[in-house]
């Protein structure tokens, strides 16, 4: 059987969407003369397919979806080095000459405090929601999220995965976590 | 913008912390995701969008798409014979086939958990029920 044989073509795409999306979240919607999210999954996925070799992958190197991921984040680095270079007013927020003030951690500290704050009022009133933002604030950061706070919480993984969906249905949370504007559509749950 | 080595935004310390590595996540927790980034995008088809766009770059060169090329585009193709109708099918039914998962106020939505209709609900159906039933008698008495 090839090596691309039975992969799982949707979920790559999805997995590089949201990857691209966490790169650009730290940033503005666009940097670097434009290039936004969906320009760097499209990028990512053109070079592994013009490259006669797949740029190199090998199951043994693990996950493709891993290493394309790895792949855009560079990419994404690059156009973040190349911004800098790109010129701006001294006075723009977002321009490049607003790095010479160094990053606040108080600051941001402060913000994420607030951020956490604004997520618990969201899921108050739900008594798991509210357990499950809790752990998630006190898990020790490893790589096994649900496990993590499934230990914290008495629940298995599989639980946890559905509360983490159960979440996403409350009203605010996805605004709060994507800062999406709220569109007119009808309640998802 | 902030500079690659800066610390990271509030709300992409939160996703991490609650969602970890995108690549670790269940299938069930990406849909949810990434419905919330791109609902209109149709992942096979802007698959297949990018994958015919390398396809060309080796046919220029008069040669021929490699095989992780191939299996992409196969993958992704489109059986449907009227062209475009099957996105928008799979579009409806992937809005409707997901079970409600939230908490709910609204009886129509309710029903989606038909394993946890509340009495109001239940007087609500039973109540249209005897409605729909009287409107028949209505027509068939005519």
């Amino acid at each position: 059987m090839g090596r691309f044989e039975n992969l799982n073509w949707d979920r790559l795409w999805k997995v590089l969407r949201l990857t691209a999306e966490r790169c650009t979240r730290d940033g503005s919607r666009t940097f670097d003369c434009g290039v936004s999210a969906d320009d760097l999954v499209e990028e990512t996925l053109l070079a592994f397919w013009e490259s006669p070799d797949a740029l190199g992958w090998k199951q043994a190197k693990g996950s493709l979806e891993a290493f394309l991921a790895g792949v855009l984040q560079k990419k994404a680095i690059d156009h973040f080095r190349r911004q800098k270079f790109v010129a701006g007013s001294t006075s723009d927020a977002d321009g490049p000459y607003a790095t010479v003030r160094a990053p606040d951690t108080v600051e941001l500290d402060a913000q994420a405090m607030s951020h956490w704050r604004a997520l618990e009022r969201l899921v108050t009133g739900h008594r798991d929601l509210e357990d499950l933002v809790a752990a998630a604030q006190m898990r020790p950061g490893g790589p096994n999220v649900n496990q993590e706070i499934g230990e914290l919480m008495g629940k298995t993984p599989a639980q946890v995965s559905k509360l983490k969906i159960k979440l996403l249905a409350v009203p605010g949370v996805e605004e709060l976590l994507y800062g999406k504007q709220q569109l007119a559509q009808e309640p998802r749950f | 913008m902030a500079n690659n080595n800066s610390p990271k935004s509030p709300d992409s310390e939160m996703l991490d912390r609650l969602f970890g590595d995108v690549t670790q996540l269940s299938d069930q927790e990406l849909d949810a995701l990434y419905d919330v980034v791109a609902p209109q995008e149709d992942p096979g088809e802007m698959i297949h969008r990018i994958a015919e766009k390398a396809a060309v770059t080796y046919r220029r060169q008069q040669k021929l798409p490699p095989e992780h090329v191939r299996e992409a585009l196969d993958s992704t193709r489109t059986q449907a014979t009227l062209e475009g109708t099957r996105s928008a099918l799979k579009h409806i039914v992937d809005a409707i086939k997901p079970p409600v998962l939230g908490p709910v106020g609204d009886p129509s939505y309710a029903f989606h958990k038909r394993s946890e209709l509340t009495e109001e609900d239940r007087r609500l159906l039973d109540e249209q029920a005897k409605e729909l039933a009287e409107d028949w008698e209505e027509k068939s008495d005519e």
